[in-house]
């Protein structure tokens, strides 16, 4: 991992973990250029684990669910039933890698192109908790 | 005898993570309505709901505590009862699946 990449997603992580608490967030890197946080929606109080990869931040990360007993991003119970995330495969939205390398469109039109200003990692995850707490959106833990 | 009195105006921060600048701040009349706080900061900040190549409609929303306000609401709705009657808000943009 490049260093200008590392400390960018470094300094954007001390941000994340500054605001943490005020989210009900719980935030953990277990190696550069990734952050776990875990996050509870209020529409039914189940929380889920994310793994924000950031190989090039500022761009975007590769955003997967995973089971915290085992660390597998392949346990469908890890995942939210929840607009956008494809259980044991991808979130595919306009925020993680994965969605724009499913959608090469989304990146050359305004309206959905990543913005990498301010602080695209707390951004993206202020993005997927306002998702995990929109009914309609979200139907509850993937069975 | 004297009675305590609320306050005229209601200070108001609304923070927006995809910011090039800091929050949106600003002491509003008690009758503002969140609508309005919602227009003012994305002015501040520079951005407007879209319309993707879709269709799909791409709004900002502004949230109190992870949750969406009220924008029929006032300021002071929202204030009452909150420590010094102070507002922390969030524009957060919503998102669009494939």
């Amino acid at each position: 991992m490049r260093l200008q990449v590392k400390l960018a997603f470094m300094h954007d992580l001390e941000e994340v973990s500054a605001v943490a608490a005020e989210h009900g967030w719980e935030v953990r890197s277990p190696g550069d250029g990734i952050a776990e946080v875990r996050m509870t929606s209020v529409i039914d109080k189940q929380s889920y684990w994310l793994r924000l990869v950031g190989s090039d931040y500022p761009q975007p990360c590769s955003i997967l669910p995973f089971d915290p007993a085992t660390g597998s991003t392949t346990v469908r119970t890890a995942w939210p039933a929840c607009t956008g995330f494809r259980p044991t495969n991808d979130l595919c939205l306009n925020l993680s890698s994965e969605g724009f390398t499913l959608h090469p469109q989304w990146a050359t039109d305004l309206a959905t192109a990543f913005d990498t200003s301010g602080n695209p990692l707390l951004r993206v995850l202020e993005e997927l908790q306002l998702l995990l707490n929109t009914p309609g959106k979200y139907q509850g833990r993937t069975t | 005898m004297t009675q305590a009195q609320a306050p005229s105006t209601v200070k108001v921060e609304v923070g927006y993570a995809g910011g090039r600048k800091g929050p949106y701040r600003e002491h509003l009349a008690p009758e503002t309505s969140l609508t309005t706080v919602r227009g003012n900061a994305m002015t501040h900040f520079g951005v407007v709901d879209s319309t993707d190549a879709a269709g799909n409609r791409i709004v900002f929303t502004l949230t109190d505590g992870n949750a969406p306000v009220d924008l029929a609401k006032t300021v002071d709705d929202l204030a009452t009862g909150k420590h010094e009657r102070e507002l922390e808000l969030r524009l957060i943009r919503e998102v669009i699946a494939g």
